[in-house]
Order: structure tokens, then C-alpha cells, then sequence
């Protein structure tokens, strides 16, 4: 990815983390999401997969840290 | 204060910043560049954040430490950007009355940042560039 930012159109008007997680992979197999152990993030907080995303929601994936 | 900067860590100014005239102790942790890993030399880091959200989780974590403990300040900085060998990556200082709360204090500040804070970091050898392998982040 040349980019930090991904700006995806879903035809959904809701979508879980659950199924944008599925959709992730599928469509953008370069982003090596089979390889990585990653959460989501929704608005800067770490949210459970069944949680529904609104439009506009800043969706961040988060692989494994390693600050300090 | 809680931030993520760009900028040279300045130990001196954080002493300052955290002192306080009604404190008898100040504790604090600082995180440097190590030279090497398990298995090879390393020249430097480059450290990568989700600047946004490291700041909300650091205020997190400031309101937490001033709920449990009776302290007067606390600072917590992370640096950002490739940083050299020996050059400081974090600083979490604590000024309270007497050390105990303090020596707490500081100590639970930089392990929720390690296991809160959305930061990577990739090293820097002689036989190239590569990410650290970080653990799960801990809501």
C-alpha cells in the first residue's frame, strides 16, 4: 500500500467489523490481513467484532504494537 | 502532559515539568535505543504511531493513574520517527509526596502504554529494515 489511508464504498447501509473483516481480505488481498493477528479500531477505540459501522466512522486496523 | 512527538526527548525539561514543590519524589522510567536484539547489531528504530489514538489512550491512562494514586503530576511522551541508538523513545515521570505512590504510579504508566498505545516499530540492521513482532493490543 503506497497509502495510510484506504477509502472503501460499501452498497450496505450497515456493515459489522465481523463482515468488513471478511470483506477486507477478500477484496484487498494485498493488505496481507490472512497474516497478521489484527483488531479494529472504530473512532479510536477498540471495538468488538459484532459492532455495526456508521458512515464516516474512522476505521482503523490494528496489528500487533510494540511501543516502548 | 501526554503527547507523542517527533521532537528529541528532553529529560531535563520533563525533571522540570514534573517537579513540584509539594513533592518529595519523583520517579520515572525512560526507554532508550538499544544496540542489538536476540540475534543481531541494531543501528536504530523507526517508530510509528496512530498519533490520534495514542493521545486519547494516554489521557486514558493519566486519569487512571490520578485515580489510584495520590500524585501531583504525571507526564507520559512517546517519540515518533527513526530515532538512533541511545536516543530516548519514552519518558513516564511521576511526582508525589512520598515515593511509594510514585514508584506505582510510573510503573503502571509505561506498562499500559506498551500494552494500550497503537505504536510499531521496525529495526534497523545491517541486513535491512524489519517490524518488530508486537503483541495484541489490550483494550
Amino acid at each position: 500500500m503506497e497509502s495510510d489511508n484506504l477509502l472503501i464504498s460499501i452498497h450496505d447501509t450497515s456493515i459489522s467489523l465481523k463482515e468488513l473483516r471478511k470483506y477486507l481480505k477478500e477484496l484487498y488481498p494485498s493488505l496481507g490481513l490472512n497474516e497478521i493477528n489484527f483488531v479494529f479500531a472504530v473512532n479510536k477505540v477498540i471495538c468488538n467484532e459484532d459492532m455495526n459501522v456508521k458512515p464516516l466512522d474512522e476505521i482503523a486496523i490494528i496489528p500487533p504494537i510494540s511501543g516502548g | 502532559m501526554i503527547l507523542t512527538t517527533k521532537d528529541t526527548i528532553d529529560q531535563t525539561k520533563i525533571f522540570d515539568q514534573v517537579k513540584d514543590d509539594s513533592c518529595g519524589a519523583i520517579v520515572s522510567f525512560t526507554g532508550l535505543v538499544r544496540d542489538h536484539n536476540s540475534k543481531e547489531k541494531v543501528e536504530g528504530i523507526f517508530y510509528e504511531a496512530y498519533d490520534e489514538m495514542v493521545e486519547e489512550i494516554l489521557k486514558n491512562i493519566e486519569k487512571e493513574v490520578f485515580n489510584n494514586w495520590n500524585i501531583k503530576k504525571f507526564i507520559a511522551v512517546h517519540r515518533t520517527g527513526y530515532l538512533q541508538v541511545g536516543e530516548i523513545s519514552v519518558m513516564v515521570a511521576v511526582s508525589s509526596e512520598h515515593r511509594k505512590e510514585a514508584f506505582e504510579a510510573c510503573s503502571y504508566g509505561i506498562e499500559n502504554i506498551k500494552k494500550r498505545c497503537p505504536i510499531w516499530k521496525k529495526e534497523k540492521t545491517q541486513f535491512g529494515n524489519e517490524w518488530i513482532e508486537g503483541v495484541k493490543i489490550n483494550e
